[in-house]
């Protein structure tokens, strides 16, 4: 489920890798395309540090000399999105407040039945 | 401060005989010598002195042209012609040319040590005032109509000035060169002062020409403006010391970048200085993009929907602008990191 609503940013022109990270630096879940980085150490890095820093931010974006990297504060962690130098910012940010909302938005479809196996 | 007299004469033996006698019998008079009146002149231009003393034959000048030039430009400084013989028509044309006192060389030197006493003495024979404000002093001798020069010394570095009054009225002023208004606003710009009063005034040219109440109100204005003007550049420069210097070789000079930002969005910028207290945060985007071959970081920006969106550019210590809220991010960042 995650998965999809990450891939729907992953399509944006030039984006590159899209990871929702925990509140406790753990990534919950990510869509990665291409190669241009080591993706072991994204999934591996040191998000329980970056989750610290950046905690008390609602956006923060870095601008370097290939990429740009977006972080958006979501409801449980962080969401974060590393894309060119040309991708259509503006878009990132619109796919990354739907896709926050559609994470934020309550799952009821199977709660019910859940909570009747756990019984 | 001790006082000074100027000794002009082209002979070595005559120099050193005065300075060494004024040295030792006239207190607190310090002697200075110039050989030519060329040289003399250039001594006076730069230094305070309470008289010169001389010779009538100059190398370079001729006597009327030296002392109508001491006249015309310091009307408040005594003159001793000194001459190896001086008749009564040297003395008569002397005095037409403003000279106070004439010396024969001839008559011993402790005539000339006299005369150059009674002229230091009469620079204080009116008394001489510490404690009294000069704005208020000055009113006084309007009230009393009094003809009187005010050696004015600034307490504060030393420097002298002269005012000139006839009948009560400030008729002219000079402080080294300068003249008339822009030496008295000068003069009556010092805080603290030790007048020294004359009892006579050698000019008679105003080149004042304002009522004295007049000319205190512009002149108290120009003081309190300069006082201002002192105090607000004090607090620029506990700022600015306050602060640490905007040397980075890691990034564009905080005037550079106020003006790229200005360039692209006039009015953006709240404020903009050096902050390494985001050096941390720095660090960790730079890990960050580490993980992404992202390349050197080159700028940032964080917002946390409280306060005013940040925009911090890296460096050995980081400069921080903060912008408006509704500044365009894109378009700052693109002018930052370009």
């Amino acid at each position: 489920m995650n998965d999809t609503i990450l891939n729907d940013i992953l399509k944006v022109q030039d984006v590159t890798a899209v990871i929702l990270v925990g509140g406790d630096g753990r990534p919950m879940a990510s869509s990665v395309t291409g190669s241009d980085f080591d993706l072991q150490a994204v999934e591996g890095g040191h998000w329980s540090a970056m989750s610290h820093t950046f905690n008390g931010f609602k956006e923060a974006e870095f601008v370097y000399e290939n990429h740009r990297i977006f972080i958006k504060k979501a409801p449980a962690g962080l969401l974060v999105v590393v894309m060119g130098r040309f991708a259509p910012i503006a878009m990132v940010r619109l796919k990354c407040d739907v896709a926050l909302a559609r994470l934020a938005a309550p799952k009821s479809r199977f709660k019910g039945l859940t909570g009747l196996f756990r019984k | 401060m001790r006082n000074k007299i100027l000794f002009v004469d082209p002979s070595p033996q005559w120099q050193q005989l005065v300075t060494a006698t004024v040295g030792r019998q006239t207190l607190g008079i310090d002697p200075i010598v110039a050989v030519s009146g060329q040289d003399a002149a250039k001594v006076i231009a730069s230094t305070d002195v309470c008289a010169v003393v001389c010779d009538k034959r100059l190398p370079d000048m001729e006597a009327d042209q030296w002392f109508g030039h001491l006249r015309h430009l310091y009307p408040d400084i005594a003159v001793i012609m000194a001459a190896e013989s001086i008749d009564p028509t040297d003395r008569r044309n002397a005095a037409a040319l403003g000279v106070t006192r004439c010396f024969d060389k001839s008559q011993p030197l402790t005539v000339l040590v006299q005369m150059i006493r009674e002229i230091a003495e009469s620079e204080t024979e009116g008394g001489s005032l510490q404690t009294i404000p000069l704005e208020t002093f000055v009113q006084v001798i309007e009230m009393e109509q009094k003809t009187c020069t005010i050696r004015v010394i600034n307490e504060a570095g030393g420097s002298k000035g002269v005012l000139f009054f006839q009948n009560g009225e400030l008729i002219d002023a000079r402080l080294g060169r300068l003249r008339g208004k822009p030496a008295a606003y000068s003069i009556f710009s010092w805080e603290k002062v030790l007048l020294c009063i004359q009892n006579s005034c050698a000019v008679k040219t105003n080149r004042i020409n304002e009522y004295l109440q007049a000319f205190l109100m512009n002149a108290i204005a120009r003081k309190d403006e300069a006082v201002n003007a002192a105090m607000e550049q004090r607090r620029v420069d506990a700022h600015a010391a306050a602060k640490p210097t905007d040397q980075d070789p890691g990034r564009l000079s905080l005037e550079a970048l106020r003006a790229r930002i200005r360039h692209v969005s006039p009015g953006a910028i709240e404020d903009i200085y050096i902050d390494s207290a985001w050096n941390p945060l720095i660090e960790q985007a730079r890990r960050l993009g580490a993980f992404f071959a992202a390349g050197q970081l080159r700028a940032c920006f964080l917002q946390d929907g409280k306060s005013l969106p940040l925009v911090l550019i890296p460096g050995t210590r980081t400069a921080v602008v903060s912008v408006q809220p509704d500044a365009c991010r894109d378009v700052i960042l693109n002018a930052v990191t370009d």
